[in-house]
């Protein structure tokens, strides 16, 4: 893993142990921000800023986030994710653990998949393309 | 008994609980950024009093959160649900497609409760 990448992991443990008030220790890659560390919709917001502002960049809405699809009718049908949603979410959340929510792909399922490691892969992808 | 009728009787609920504590931390860090994810007059409605700005954000974060939840798919609204679920402002009163949003408070939770007809 290289340093830059292991930087912006030690940022973003920070950023979410202070927004959700956690201990850093509990904040790993592999931690899920609802299930595991508590988040809700306005700390997902709060999450947003404070990365803009520590990285000094735009996260553009539904960007890193990709809950926009969940109220699209051709990704959803009776509360779950179609398997054209899942295919076009595994694009916007490529580390995902798909093979878990596959097996039943409620959308209250979903949040569950947002983790501290995709936060950390966005990030890196989006600085690397930023100084590329 | 007609289905509009019970519809109406039995409107689908959304509810939602917001930590006054937790709206009031947000405010303090990110209360430019306000705009970003609010509509003009839901900007307007967290600066105008009577009540501080950040029980007035509460309520409105909590009232979209029950909207969500009573006429979307009642799962995870994710940060730009905020946007995407403009409230109608009059006075003290929220609103969503002209049906009230109504609140519980107590010292430290503000608890909105929204029901949508149209969805039994």
């Amino acid at each position: 893993m290289s340093n830059d990448k292991n930087e912006i992991i030690k940022q973003v443990q920070n950023i979410i142990s202070q927004a959700l008030k956690v201990e850093p220790a509990k904040v790993q890659p592999g931690s899920s921000l609802i299930r595991d560390l508590g988040a809700e919709s306005i700390d997902f917001l709060d999450i947003v800023f404070r990365l803009e502002k520590e990285f000094k960049i735009k996260i553009p809405k539904g960007e890193l986030f990709p809950e926009k699809i969940l109220t699209d009718a051709r990704f959803v049908s009776a509360g779950k994710v179609t398997a054209v949603g899942i295919e076009e979410l595994k694009k916007r959340m490529p580390g995902a653990s798909w093979e878990e929510f596959s097996k039943n792909p409620q959308i209250s399922n979903l949040g569950e998949l947002f983790t501290v490691g995709m936060i950390v892969d966005y990030l890196s992808d989006k600085l690397a393309a930023a100084r590329s | 008994m007609p289905a509009v009728t019970r519809r109406l009787l039995f409107p689908r609920l959304g509810v939602d609980l917001i930590e006054l504590a937790k709206a009031r931390a947000f405010y303090r860090r990110h209360q430019r950024a306000l705009g970003s994810f609010l509509t003009a007059a839901e900007a307007g409605y967290v600066r105008r009093g009577p009540e501080e700005p950040h029980v007035r954000l509460a309520r409105l974060l909590t009232a979209k959160e029950a909207v969500f939840k009573a006429s979307r798919h009642g799962a995870w609204m994710g940060p730009s649900g905020f946007r995407r679920t403009p409230l109608q402002t009059r006075g003290d009163r929220l609103s969503y497609r002209g049906r009230p949003v109504r609140f519980v408070d107590s010292r430290l939770y503000i608890a909105a409760v929204y029901g949508d007809p149209r969805r039994p």
